[in-house]
């Protein structure tokens, strides 16, 4: 067993490997040494093949070697992990025809495990696995396509472990379900898949410790970025839900326990000589239980208004409470059509009134006095502890306006977003195509 | 487990797994095999390659609750890189290999190449020329070819369940099965070697005695 214990001991330990580019002559350290098969050599450019020990120059450099946005051997903290970066190369689609499109792509390593892709597009990070049969793929998703075309590599540097280099071409295929993207590169010999998700630019900044204002700002919105709007609106409708239920609950019971008594009703009619005194009620017994009491009002109009101001006095301490009801009322015809605005009722109340014993001074004005009339007919009835419905539909209206919102918000965001591809939506589609030809 | 001298350097040397022929001596890296009785030496295996993986002779693992410990490891090569190929002994005496090439893990055990007598592949090994795309049938399963490699042993170390000398040269066939999971079939010198197999992350398999990594 100690001998074994021994050998065990004795094996090398695992570390970057140093050449010497034949190129240049300057060093290269390879980073995932045993997976690597090309380097492009920091120093002159050079493509080199270092798939067996002996290093073998492919193309001698021809361009110069830029220093990449993120450094090369940099480390990163992603899924838990450090990852090195070792390679980095610089693609873009519609190189023939159409418009150009470019993105970055950092090759990350971790030796135990493997690797990772890094691609920055127009600001925004996804961070790509390439996809095994049974290794953790995300449930239920479902992926529509958004883009295919051919890809080109622009500019290479560093070390892959497949053979790459400045031209290459392969078709890719795209298809997201935000804030994933699987993407499909074929070649004549290979078809690979890889799945992404997005990453804010802030946690790249902070994975590798970079000042975030040194990265590229954010432009449009990238195929698979999440609607900052579509991750609210399923708690939102749910709180709405919620709020809207809970509303209508308690209006139901409290409509549901409302005594609604009559506690006095009259008829009056003021005239323009005594219009300025008070109409006074008999005194009348509230109950002790706070509660509310409200007003229904009634005047006789014709194309005309009145106003009533109710006074409820305390008859024990003397102390008063005022509301003021006004009601107009208009119609006529129009090119034979009968049309009426206003209203001859109304309704108010005096909230959470306390026990006790009460009466009523109401003083009114109308419009009818001013047109030569002599009299108002109002109406009067006073009921204690009545269901307010006008609160519940207030706060029904006003929980509306926000999912609405969201909702609008969402849609204009992915409309935007796929506004960018080919496959649009049939939907969205419609509404492009409508809006252009609104244009027109 | 079976205990032998090296009959090159008198060395102390042992084959754990009662499948394993061949070896390469841990003291003098002469190349071993072994026989009923005894053991023969040939020749001396050179160094291996320099990889950074996080495996070594001696690391112990968990498979679907079953240990397993990395007795050999078989370096391929092939046009475009190399991988690794690192032979489980394990505790239900399995056949196992811990496959690990760009980054990925897979876990295979060796088939039978003839059950009942009958083939588990309906091809003449010594004439077929695989192509990507072709069809196979591996027991109740389809099997699609989806790569062919001529792969070129670059070395080998500690104990393996088949010569694995420097420079061996064979067929690697690898076949996507209609139901998930991969087959490998090898060919060499036209006969077979199948296995069947399945990816696994590293985290699952709960290894021990890794090999260190400067840096990391």
């Amino acid at each position: 067993m100690e001998t074994g214990e021994i050998r065990e001991q004795a094996a090398d330990p695992g570390r970057p490997q140093v050449l010497a580019c034949p190129a240049c002559g300057g060093a290269i350290t390879l980073r995932a040494a045993g997976h690597s098969i090309n380097v492009v050599c920091g120093h002159c450019g050079s493509l080199l093949d270092v798939a067996r020990e002996e290093v073998s120059i492919l193309q001698k450099a021809r361009a110069q070697v830029r220093e990449t946005p993120i450094p090369l051997g940099s480390r990163g903290q992603f899924e838990g992990q450090p990852w090195e970066v070792i390679g980095y190369q610089e693609r873009c689609t519609g190189f023939d025809q159409g418009e150009r499109y470019e993105w970055d792509e950092y090759l990350l390593f971790n030796p135990r495990h493997g690797f990772r892709f890094l691609a920055q597009d127009h600001g925004h990070w996804t961070l790509f696995q390439v996809v095994k049969a049974g290794l953790g793929l995300p449930d239920n998703l479902r992926f529509d396509r958004f883009f295919s075309g051919q890809a080109r590599v622009e500019y290479v540097v560093g070390e892959f472990y497949w053979r790459v280099k400045k031209g290459d071409k392969v078709r890719v295929t795209d298809s997201i379900a935000p804030p994933y993207v699987m993407s499909v590169e074929e070649d004549k010999d290979e078809t690979s898949m890889a799945l992404g998700r997005y990453l804010p630019a802030a946690q790249v900044a902070g994975a590798f410790g970079l000042d975030p204002a040194k990265l590229p700002k954010p432009k449009g919105i990238a195929p698979n970025q999440p609607s900052p709007f579509a991750v609210r609106v399923p708690g939102v409708l749910k709180a709405t839900l919620i709020a809207g239920l809970v509303a209508t609950g308690t209006q139901f019971v409290q409509a549901y326990q409302a005594k609604n008594q009559l506690v006095h009703a009259t008829t009056f009619e003021a005239t323009r000589a005594n219009r300025q005194e008070p109409q006074v009620s008999p005194p009348f017994d509230l109950p002790q239980e706070q509660a509310n009491l409200c007003l229904e009002t009634w005047a006789q109009l014709n194309n005309n208004w009145a106003d009533l101001t109710a006074i409820l006095v305390d008859e024990t301490s003397g102390a008063r409470l005022a509301l003021n009801q006004s009601m107009e009322f208009y119609s006529g015809s129009d090119g034979g059509e009968r049309w009426s605005e206003g209203n001859t009722t109304a309704e108010d109340c005096f909230p959470a009134v306390p026990g006790g014993r009460y009466r009523l001074l109401l003083v009114s004005d109308a419009g009818v006095y001013q047109w030569g009339g002599n009299a108002q007919t109002f109406g009067v009835r006073t009921f204690r502890d009545a269901p307010i419905w006008s609160n519940w539909l207030a706060l029904l209206l006003a929980l509306l306006p926000y999912p609405l919102y969201l909702w609008l918000r969402h849609h204009s965001f992915e409309y935007s977003r796929w506004s960018e591809s080919d496959f649009m939506p049939a939907t969205y589609a419609g509404i492009k195509q409508s809006l252009s030809s609104d244009d027109e | 487990m079976r205990e032998y001298t090296c009959p090159a350097c008198g060395g102390p040397g042992k084959f754990e797994s009662s499948v394993s022929v061949y070896a390469v001596c841990p003291w003098c890296k002469s190349m071993i095999l072994r026989r009923d009785v005894d053991v023969e030496a040939f020749g001396k295996m050179a160094a291996l390659p320099p990889d950074m993986s996080p495996l070594q002779l001696g690391t112990r693992g968990v498979l679907d609750g079953v240990a397993f410990s990395l007795v050999g490891r078989v370096k391929m090569g092939w046009r475009d890189g190399a991988w690794n190929e690192w032979f489980m002994a394990t505790a239900d005496g399995r056949k196992g290999w811990l496959a690990e090439a760009q980054g990925f893990f897979a876990a295979c055990f060796e088939l039978p190449m003839e059950q009942e007598g009958r083939s588990a592949i309906n091809r003449n090994l010594a004439t077929w020329k695989p192509k990507p795309g072709e069809k196979i049938n591996l027991g109740p399963q389809v099997y699609q070819v989806v790569d062919v490699k001529q792969t070129t042993c670059l070395g080998s170390e500690g104990e393996l369940p088949y010569l694995a000398n420097r420079g061996r040269k064979a067929v690697s066939i690898d076949l996507d099965g209609s139901q998930g999971g991969f087959a490998n079939l090898e060919i060499h010198q036209g006969s077979g070697r199948l296995y069947q197999g399945r990816y696994v992350a590293w985290d699952d398999l709960a290894m021990t005695d890794t090999r260190p990594l400067e840096g990391w």
